[in-house]
């Protein structure tokens, strides 16, 4: 969930992870792991009973958490919730990108957004500092990108028109298309997903 | 659960402090992780 979870703030969202742990583990592990994101602890797994995310029957006898994510509101906008995924076993979880567009679809951007991938968190600022114009969504570093590589970048577009001023305007910044996808909600064709790549200056 | 007002809770932090979910989606929307720790 590291990297991930700059995309998750880059479109507003806080995160935190819920887990059946004592505090003194939860900040064992955040700083053995660098995690920039809270830890609360859960040790008898009321609040995960209270949302469905607990594993009634575990088959090695022991319940424990199911893994679970839900993508509450704000409090202004009566906190409730928008997004939901409970694993039906207690390990499996969505990949990160499922997540970032479940987020993107329950948030009603899911045509909007640009991400912007970066070898390395060390490079984030100097790749934002690099764009005049901003992507409207998010950046990302993600583990198999090796340093030095380059950037990638990836959004999905419905309009045509969009589409094309939009090809043209980053291939005169000297982006390569790398692939185009489209993509289906059920039978329908719902637009492109287009991929970028750029070598770092 | 989906659609419906998220149940509130108050746990605690990695370091010890309390923290309610009221309190945190007061600056915006929240996404909710549980895991199964570390076990």
């Amino acid at each position: 969930m590291r990297h991930t979870y700059w995309e998750i703030r880059g479109l507003g969202v806080e995160f935190v992870a819920v887990a059946n742990e004592e505090p003194e583990n939860h900040k064992e592990t955040r700083e053995r792991l660098d995690l920039p994101y809270m830890l609360l602890s859960d040790p008898d797994a009321e609040v995960a009973r209270a949302y469905g995310a607990f594993h009634e029957n575990e088959p090695r006898g022991r319940n424990i958490a199911r893994p679970g994510m839900f993508l509450i509101d704000s409090a202004e906008n009566g906190g409730k919730v928008l997004w939901e995924y409970v694993s039906p076993t207690t390990r499996h979880r969505p990949p990160p990108n499922r997540i970032i567009e479940e987020l993107l679809t329950a948030l009603g951007r899911k045509h909007q957004v640009v991400s912007v991938f970066v070898p390395t968190e060390a490079e984030l600022e100097r790749v934002i500092a690099s764009f005049q114009d901003p992507p409207v969504g998010h950046y990302r570093t993600p583990g198999e990108l090796k340093p030095g590589v380059g950037v990638e970048r990836e959004f999905t577009q419905q309009n045509a028109m969009a589409a094309f001023s939009e090809v043209h305007r980053l291939a005169e910044e000297g982006w390569t298309l790398v692939t185009v996808t489209p993509e289906f909600s059920g039978q329908r064709m719902t637009g492109h997903r287009y991929v970028y790549q750029r070598t770092l200056d | 659960m989906l659609g419906k007002e998220a149940p509130d809770f108050q746990l605690r932090d990695q370091d010890g402090n309390n923290v309610t979910l009221r309190r945190l989606l007061r600056t915006g929307p929240l996404l909710m992780h549980h895991y199964r720790g570390n076990w």
